[in-house]
Protein backbone atom coordinates (compact mmCIF):
# COMPACT_ATOMS: atom_id res chain seq x y z
CA UNK A 1 0.00 0.00 0.00
CA UNK A 2 1.06 3.16 -1.39
CA UNK A 3 1.84 5.17 2.37
CA UNK A 4 -0.11 9.35 3.00
CA UNK A 5 2.01 11.75 4.56
CA UNK A 6 1.32 14.86 6.00
CA UNK A 7 4.43 16.97 4.07
CA UNK A 8 3.22 20.79 4.55
CA UNK A 9 0.68 22.99 7.15
CA UNK A 10 0.03 26.72 6.71
CA UNK A 11 -2.78 28.65 7.84
CA UNK A 12 -4.48 31.77 7.33
CA UNK A 13 -6.46 34.05 9.50
CA UNK A 14 -8.14 37.44 8.88
CA UNK A 15 -7.29 40.67 9.94
CA UNK A 16 -9.83 41.97 12.09
CA UNK A 17 -10.63 40.37 15.29
CA UNK A 18 -13.59 40.17 17.88
CA UNK A 19 -11.34 40.37 21.31
CA UNK A 20 -12.96 40.55 24.68
CA UNK A 21 -13.25 44.06 25.53
CA UNK A 22 -15.43 44.24 22.65
CA UNK A 23 -17.87 41.52 23.69
CA UNK A 24 -17.97 43.04 26.75
CA UNK A 25 -18.91 46.44 25.43
CA UNK A 26 -21.97 44.48 23.87
CA UNK A 27 -22.97 42.36 26.51
CA UNK A 28 -22.49 44.51 29.44
CA UNK A 29 -22.93 41.55 31.83
CA UNK A 30 -20.72 39.13 30.00
CA UNK A 31 -17.10 40.33 31.31
CA UNK A 32 -13.93 40.17 29.28
CA UNK A 33 -12.67 37.90 32.52
CA UNK A 34 -15.14 35.80 32.34
CA UNK A 35 -15.05 35.41 28.47
CA UNK A 36 -11.51 34.10 28.89
CA UNK A 37 -12.06 32.07 32.15
CA UNK A 38 -14.79 29.97 30.92
CA UNK A 39 -13.74 29.68 26.82
CA UNK A 40 -9.84 30.21 26.94
CA UNK A 41 -10.49 32.62 24.06
CA UNK A 42 -9.00 36.52 23.98
CA UNK A 43 -9.52 37.37 20.60
CA UNK A 44 -11.18 35.72 17.53
CA UNK A 45 -10.46 36.87 14.16
CA UNK A 46 -13.49 37.54 11.71
CA UNK A 47 -13.71 37.97 8.02
CA UNK A 48 -14.90 40.98 6.26
CA UNK A 49 -17.75 41.86 5.02
CA UNK A 50 -16.89 40.19 1.35
CA UNK A 51 -14.44 38.34 2.89
CA UNK A 52 -16.20 34.23 1.98
CA UNK A 53 -14.37 30.99 3.09
CA UNK A 54 -12.58 30.26 -0.25
CA UNK A 55 -10.67 33.73 0.41
CA UNK A 56 -9.92 32.72 3.17
CA UNK A 57 -8.92 28.87 1.54
CA UNK A 58 -6.90 30.80 -1.18
CA UNK A 59 -4.79 33.18 1.07
CA UNK A 60 -4.03 29.83 3.27
CA UNK A 61 -3.24 27.63 0.08
CA UNK A 62 -1.06 30.61 -1.07
CA UNK A 63 0.70 31.11 1.91
CA UNK A 64 1.73 27.11 1.58
CA UNK A 65 2.99 27.43 -1.36
CA UNK A 66 5.18 30.09 -0.12
CA UNK A 67 6.15 29.05 3.22
CA UNK A 68 7.00 25.75 1.74
CA UNK A 69 8.36 26.20 -1.48
CA UNK A 70 5.52 24.27 -3.49
CA UNK A 71 4.81 25.09 -7.04
CA UNK A 72 0.45 25.24 -7.96
CA UNK A 73 1.59 23.04 -10.81
CA UNK A 74 2.53 20.30 -8.52
CA UNK A 75 -0.39 19.91 -6.86
CA UNK A 76 -2.93 16.91 -8.64
CA UNK A 77 -6.09 16.87 -6.00
CA UNK A 78 -7.87 19.72 -4.64
CA UNK A 79 -9.98 18.71 -1.35
CA UNK A 80 -11.81 21.41 0.65
CA UNK A 81 -13.63 20.77 3.73
CA UNK A 82 -16.10 24.26 4.29
CA UNK A 83 -19.97 24.46 5.55
CA UNK A 84 -19.76 27.98 4.20
CA UNK A 85 -19.29 27.95 0.40
CA UNK A 86 -19.41 30.61 -1.91
CA UNK A 87 -22.06 29.42 -3.79
CA UNK A 88 -24.86 25.94 -3.82
CA UNK A 89 -23.17 25.67 -7.08
CA UNK A 90 -20.56 24.68 -8.25
CA UNK A 91 -18.12 23.49 -6.25
CA UNK A 92 -15.82 25.94 -4.65
CA UNK A 93 -13.09 23.51 -5.01
CA UNK A 94 -13.15 24.09 -8.44
CA UNK A 95 -12.98 27.63 -8.15
CA UNK A 96 -10.19 27.53 -6.48
CA UNK A 97 -8.36 25.12 -8.72
CA UNK A 98 -8.76 28.52 -11.02
CA UNK A 99 -7.86 31.07 -8.94
CA UNK A 100 -4.52 29.24 -7.92
CA UNK A 101 -3.63 28.15 -11.37
CA UNK A 102 -3.73 24.36 -10.73
CA UNK A 103 -3.40 22.41 -13.66
CA UNK A 104 -6.53 21.39 -15.14
CA UNK A 105 -5.68 17.72 -14.81
CA UNK A 106 -6.12 18.14 -11.24
CA UNK A 107 -9.42 16.34 -9.31
CA UNK A 108 -11.01 18.63 -6.84
CA UNK A 109 -14.24 18.34 -4.67
CA UNK A 110 -15.79 20.18 -1.46
CA UNK A 111 -16.87 18.09 1.34
CA UNK A 112 -18.94 19.59 4.20
CA UNK A 113 -18.17 18.74 7.71
CA UNK A 114 -17.30 20.95 10.48
CA UNK A 115 -15.37 20.30 13.83
CA UNK A 116 -14.42 16.24 12.55
CA UNK A 117 -13.30 17.86 9.08
CA UNK A 118 -9.81 17.57 8.98
CA UNK A 119 -9.07 14.54 10.20
CA UNK A 120 -12.34 13.30 7.60
CA UNK A 121 -10.00 14.90 4.97
CA UNK A 122 -6.72 13.07 5.71
CA UNK A 123 -8.91 10.16 5.58
CA UNK A 124 -10.29 11.10 2.14
CA UNK A 125 -6.33 12.21 0.99
CA UNK A 126 -5.03 8.91 2.63
CA UNK A 127 -7.74 6.70 0.49
CA UNK A 128 -6.52 9.14 -2.71
CA UNK A 129 -3.14 8.36 -2.18
CA UNK A 130 -3.03 4.49 -1.47
CA UNK A 131 -5.21 3.97 -4.30
CA UNK A 132 -2.94 5.95 -6.24
CA UNK A 133 -5.04 7.91 -7.77
CA UNK A 134 -3.44 11.27 -6.45
CA UNK A 135 0.17 12.44 -5.51
CA UNK A 136 0.34 15.90 -3.82
CA UNK A 137 -3.17 16.46 -2.35
CA UNK A 138 -4.17 20.44 -1.57
CA UNK A 139 -6.63 19.49 1.69
CA UNK A 140 -8.11 22.94 2.97
CA UNK A 141 -10.09 23.94 5.76
CA UNK A 142 -11.98 26.88 5.65
CA UNK A 143 -15.29 28.66 7.62
CA UNK A 144 -16.81 31.71 8.26
CA UNK A 145 -19.02 30.68 11.24
CA UNK A 146 -19.38 34.27 11.72
CA UNK A 147 -21.61 34.96 8.92
CA UNK A 148 -23.77 32.40 10.70
CA UNK A 149 -24.10 34.01 14.24
CA UNK A 150 -26.37 36.60 15.31
CA UNK A 151 -25.29 39.55 16.60
CA UNK A 152 -27.19 38.77 19.71
CA UNK A 153 -25.79 35.42 20.18
CA UNK A 154 -23.26 36.22 23.37
CA UNK A 155 -22.10 32.61 23.57
CA UNK A 156 -21.53 31.41 19.80
CA UNK A 157 -19.91 35.02 19.12
CA UNK A 158 -17.23 34.33 21.96
CA UNK A 159 -16.38 31.53 20.65
CA UNK A 160 -15.72 30.81 17.06
CA UNK A 161 -13.63 32.51 14.83
CA UNK A 162 -12.90 32.64 10.74
CA UNK A 163 -9.79 30.64 9.49
CA UNK A 164 -8.83 28.46 6.97
CA UNK A 165 -5.69 26.04 6.86
CA UNK A 166 -3.78 24.59 3.96
CA UNK A 167 -2.06 20.79 4.21
CA UNK A 168 0.05 19.54 1.47
CA UNK A 169 -0.85 15.18 1.59
CA UNK A 170 1.44 13.55 -0.38
CA UNK A 171 3.41 10.29 -1.33
CA UNK A 172 6.25 11.58 1.38
CA UNK A 173 6.82 13.87 4.16
CA UNK A 174 7.37 14.62 7.88
CA UNK A 175 4.54 12.68 9.46
CA UNK A 176 2.76 9.27 8.04
CA UNK A 177 -0.75 9.14 8.27
CA UNK A 178 -1.65 6.08 10.19
CA UNK A 179 -5.33 4.26 10.98
CA UNK A 180 -8.88 6.17 11.47
CA UNK A 181 -11.62 5.78 13.86
CA UNK A 182 -14.60 7.39 12.71
CA UNK A 183 -17.90 7.84 13.84
CA UNK A 184 -21.58 9.68 13.18
CA UNK A 185 -24.84 9.98 15.08
CA UNK A 186 -27.35 12.41 12.58
CA UNK A 187 -29.80 12.11 15.85
CA UNK A 188 -27.48 14.85 17.58
CA UNK A 189 -28.19 16.99 13.93
CA UNK A 190 -30.63 19.65 15.70
CA UNK A 191 -28.32 20.40 18.21
CA UNK A 192 -25.84 22.41 16.12
CA UNK A 193 -27.53 23.55 12.96
CA UNK A 194 -28.63 26.29 10.80
CA UNK A 195 -31.84 25.32 9.84
CA UNK A 196 -33.09 27.49 7.49
CA UNK A 197 -31.80 28.65 3.77
CA UNK A 198 -31.10 25.57 2.35
CA UNK A 199 -33.97 23.15 0.66
CA UNK A 200 -35.55 21.98 3.65
CA UNK A 201 -36.63 25.27 5.20
CA UNK A 202 -35.64 27.07 1.72
CA UNK A 203 -38.15 30.66 2.27
CA UNK A 204 -38.51 30.81 6.04
CA UNK A 205 -37.45 33.59 7.78
CA UNK A 206 -36.22 32.88 11.27
CA UNK A 207 -37.64 34.94 14.10
CA UNK A 208 -35.40 35.87 17.15
CA UNK A 209 -36.49 34.09 20.30
CA UNK A 210 -36.01 34.87 23.97
CA UNK A 211 -35.59 32.97 27.21
CA UNK A 212 -37.63 34.20 30.51
CA UNK A 213 -34.65 36.34 31.24
CA UNK A 214 -34.92 38.35 27.88
CA UNK A 215 -31.74 36.75 26.77
CA UNK A 216 -31.16 35.92 23.14
CA UNK A 217 -31.76 31.83 22.57
CA UNK A 218 -31.96 31.62 18.90
CA UNK A 219 -33.01 32.20 15.25
CA UNK A 220 -33.25 29.38 13.29
CA UNK A 221 -31.76 31.47 10.36
CA UNK A 222 -29.04 31.71 12.41
CA UNK A 223 -26.17 29.37 13.84
CA UNK A 224 -27.81 27.65 16.93
CA UNK A 225 -25.77 25.32 19.49
CA UNK A 226 -27.37 23.68 22.33
CA UNK A 227 -24.13 23.72 24.68
CA UNK A 228 -25.41 21.42 27.27
CA UNK A 229 -25.56 18.74 24.69
CA UNK A 230 -22.90 18.94 22.63
CA UNK A 231 -20.81 18.85 26.16
CA UNK A 232 -22.76 15.46 26.85
CA UNK A 233 -22.10 13.94 23.74
CA UNK A 234 -18.50 15.21 23.04
CA UNK A 235 -17.41 13.82 27.16
CA UNK A 236 -19.52 10.08 26.03
CA UNK A 237 -17.79 10.27 22.47
CA UNK A 238 -14.64 10.99 22.66
CA UNK A 239 -13.75 8.64 25.26
CA UNK A 240 -14.91 6.03 23.99
CA UNK A 241 -12.91 7.06 20.38
CA UNK A 242 -9.74 7.59 21.92
CA UNK A 243 -10.22 4.28 23.57
CA UNK A 244 -11.21 2.55 20.18
CA UNK A 245 -7.99 4.18 18.41
CA UNK A 246 -5.47 3.29 20.59
CA UNK A 247 -6.90 -0.38 20.80
CA UNK A 248 -6.76 -0.76 17.26
CA UNK A 249 -2.84 -0.23 17.27
CA UNK A 250 -2.06 -1.62 20.46
CA UNK A 251 -0.69 1.39 21.86
CA UNK A 252 -1.58 2.66 25.34
CA UNK A 253 -2.40 6.38 26.52
CA UNK A 254 1.09 6.89 28.33
CA UNK A 255 2.38 5.58 24.32
CA UNK A 256 1.37 8.50 22.61
CA UNK A 257 3.59 11.44 23.03
CA UNK A 258 0.66 14.54 21.92
CA UNK A 259 -3.05 14.96 21.80
CA UNK A 260 -4.21 17.58 19.42
CA UNK A 261 -7.96 17.46 19.53
CA UNK A 262 -10.41 20.00 17.73
CA UNK A 263 -10.21 23.05 20.18
CA UNK A 264 -13.88 23.41 21.00
CA UNK A 265 -13.10 25.44 24.12
CA UNK A 266 -11.28 24.62 26.77
CA UNK A 267 -13.57 24.06 29.35
CA UNK A 268 -14.92 20.96 28.00
CA UNK A 269 -11.37 19.99 26.27
CA UNK A 270 -10.54 20.17 30.38
CA UNK A 271 -13.24 17.72 31.02
CA UNK A 272 -12.71 15.32 28.53
CA UNK A 273 -8.47 15.38 29.45
CA UNK A 274 -9.57 14.86 32.77
CA UNK A 275 -11.96 12.13 32.12
CA UNK A 276 -9.57 10.15 29.47
CA UNK A 277 -6.34 10.64 31.88
CA UNK A 278 -4.25 12.32 29.55
CA UNK A 279 -1.70 14.33 31.07
CA UNK A 280 -1.50 18.31 30.88
CA UNK A 281 1.75 18.37 29.18
CA UNK A 282 1.18 16.00 26.20
CA UNK A 283 -2.51 17.57 25.62
CA UNK A 284 -2.08 20.22 23.38
CA UNK A 285 -4.36 23.56 23.74
CA UNK A 286 -4.11 26.31 21.22
CA UNK A 287 -7.24 29.05 21.04
CA UNK A 288 -6.80 31.98 23.30
CA UNK A 289 -5.88 34.16 19.54
CA UNK A 290 -7.97 32.57 17.40
CA UNK A 291 -10.73 30.85 18.95
CA UNK A 292 -12.95 28.01 17.64
CA UNK A 293 -12.15 27.72 14.08
CA UNK A 294 -14.05 24.77 13.46
CA UNK A 295 -12.40 22.28 10.88
CA UNK A 296 -9.47 24.56 11.27
CA UNK A 297 -8.56 24.10 14.82
CA UNK A 298 -6.64 21.28 14.68
CA UNK A 299 -4.15 22.01 11.29
CA UNK A 300 -3.96 25.63 13.12
CA UNK A 301 -2.78 23.59 16.38
CA UNK A 302 -1.01 20.93 14.70
CA UNK A 303 1.68 23.56 12.83
CA UNK A 304 2.42 25.82 15.75
CA UNK A 305 3.22 22.19 17.59
CA UNK A 306 5.38 21.80 15.27
CA UNK A 307 7.32 24.63 15.98
CA UNK A 308 8.90 23.48 18.67
CA UNK A 309 6.62 21.08 20.80
CA UNK A 310 6.81 17.58 18.52
CA UNK A 311 9.98 15.66 17.77
CA UNK A 312 11.15 13.18 15.29
CA UNK A 313 9.69 9.89 16.54
CA UNK A 314 6.21 11.27 18.23
CA UNK A 315 3.04 9.92 18.16
CA UNK A 316 0.70 12.47 17.53
CA UNK A 317 -3.01 11.44 18.24
CA UNK A 318 -5.44 13.88 16.46
CA UNK A 319 -8.96 13.73 17.25
CA UNK A 320 -12.17 15.95 15.75
CA UNK A 321 -15.76 16.08 16.97
CA UNK A 322 -18.51 17.96 16.66
CA UNK A 323 -21.31 19.48 14.25
CA UNK A 324 -23.51 16.11 13.00
CA UNK A 325 -22.67 14.48 14.92
CA UNK A 326 -19.18 13.36 13.19
CA UNK A 327 -16.27 12.53 14.92
CA UNK A 328 -12.78 10.71 14.04
CA UNK A 329 -9.61 10.31 14.98
CA UNK A 330 -5.82 9.37 13.39
CA UNK A 331 -2.31 9.14 14.34
CA UNK A 332 0.60 10.82 12.54
CA UNK A 333 3.78 9.04 12.92
CA UNK A 334 6.75 12.12 13.03
CA UNK B 1 -19.04 8.53 51.07
CA UNK B 2 -16.80 11.54 51.56
CA UNK B 3 -18.98 15.05 51.88
CA UNK B 4 -15.77 17.09 51.41
CA UNK B 5 -14.44 15.05 48.57
CA UNK B 6 -17.21 15.39 47.26
CA UNK B 7 -17.25 18.87 47.42
CA UNK B 8 -13.90 18.96 46.03
CA UNK B 9 -14.97 16.94 42.91
CA UNK B 10 -17.71 19.32 41.99
CA UNK B 11 -16.05 22.67 42.88
CA UNK B 12 -13.05 21.41 39.87
CA UNK B 13 -15.78 22.04 37.69
CA UNK B 14 -16.04 25.83 38.53
CA UNK B 15 -13.15 28.02 37.32
CA UNK B 16 -11.43 30.84 39.61
CA UNK B 17 -11.24 31.18 43.03
CA UNK B 18 -13.65 28.39 44.95
CA UNK B 19 -11.66 28.86 48.51
CA UNK B 20 -14.52 29.87 50.74
CA UNK B 21 -16.91 27.42 49.27
CA UNK B 22 -18.63 25.35 51.76
CA UNK B 23 -21.36 22.74 51.32
CA UNK B 24 -24.13 25.24 52.62
CA UNK B 25 -23.33 27.55 49.47
CA UNK B 26 -26.29 27.28 46.74
CA UNK B 27 -24.13 25.98 44.09
CA UNK B 28 -26.19 28.47 41.26
CA UNK B 29 -24.90 31.24 42.69
CA UNK B 30 -21.29 31.02 41.83
CA UNK B 31 -19.57 33.45 39.54
CA UNK B 32 -19.04 30.72 36.99
CA UNK B 33 -21.70 28.90 36.80
CA UNK B 34 -23.57 28.47 33.44
CA UNK B 35 -25.28 25.75 31.92
CA UNK B 36 -22.02 24.33 30.93
CA UNK B 37 -21.29 23.81 34.76
CA UNK B 38 -24.28 22.05 35.00
CA UNK B 39 -23.44 19.86 32.17
CA UNK B 40 -20.11 18.91 33.86
CA UNK B 41 -21.48 18.37 37.28
CA UNK B 42 -24.33 16.36 36.10
CA UNK B 43 -21.56 13.97 33.85
CA UNK B 44 -19.19 14.38 36.84
CA UNK B 45 -21.50 12.43 38.91
CA UNK B 46 -22.86 9.70 36.71
CA UNK B 47 -19.15 8.91 36.28
CA UNK B 48 -17.67 8.60 39.09
CA UNK B 49 -21.31 8.21 41.69
CA UNK B 50 -23.15 5.95 39.61
CA UNK B 51 -26.45 8.47 40.25
CA UNK B 52 -28.06 10.07 37.25
CA UNK B 53 -29.07 13.42 37.97
CA UNK B 54 -31.78 14.94 35.73
CA UNK B 55 -32.15 18.33 34.41
CA UNK B 56 -35.14 19.08 37.03
CA UNK B 57 -32.86 17.90 40.07
CA UNK B 58 -30.71 20.56 38.95
CA UNK B 59 -33.30 22.87 38.90
CA UNK B 60 -34.82 21.86 42.55
CA UNK B 61 -31.78 21.21 44.27
CA UNK B 62 -30.19 24.46 45.92
CA UNK B 63 -26.51 24.08 47.67
CA UNK B 64 -24.06 21.58 47.56
CA UNK B 65 -25.18 19.33 50.08
CA UNK B 66 -28.40 18.81 48.67
CA UNK B 67 -26.78 17.76 45.81
CA UNK B 68 -24.73 15.51 48.28
CA UNK B 69 -27.61 13.95 50.05
CA UNK B 70 -29.09 13.34 46.73
CA UNK B 71 -26.61 11.22 45.20
CA UNK B 72 -26.54 9.93 48.87
CA UNK B 73 -29.96 9.09 48.73
CA UNK B 74 -29.82 7.58 44.73
CA UNK B 75 -26.40 5.56 45.38
CA UNK B 76 -27.00 2.02 44.19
Amino acid sequence: MIKAFIKAVSYYLPANYLDNEELNAIFPSWSADKISAKTGIFKRPIAEAGETSTDLAFKAATKLFQEHTIRADEIDFVLLCTQSPDYFLPTSACVLQDKLGIPTTAGALDFNLGCSGYVYGLSLAKGLISAGIAKNILFITAETYSKYIHANDKGNRSLFGDAAAATLVSTSGVAEIGDFKLGTDGSGASNLIVRNGAFKHKHVVGQDEFDQEGNFIRNDSNLFMNGPEIFNFTARAVPSLISAALEHVRLTIEEIDLYIFHQANEYMLNFIRKKIGIPTEKFYIYLKDCGNTVSSTIPIALYEAMKSKIQPKNKVLLAGFGVGYSWGSTILYF
Amino acid sequence: MDANRFLADILEQFEGDVNEVNLDVPFKSLETWDSLTAAAIQMKIEDDYRVKVEDKNMRELTTFRDLYNFVLENKK
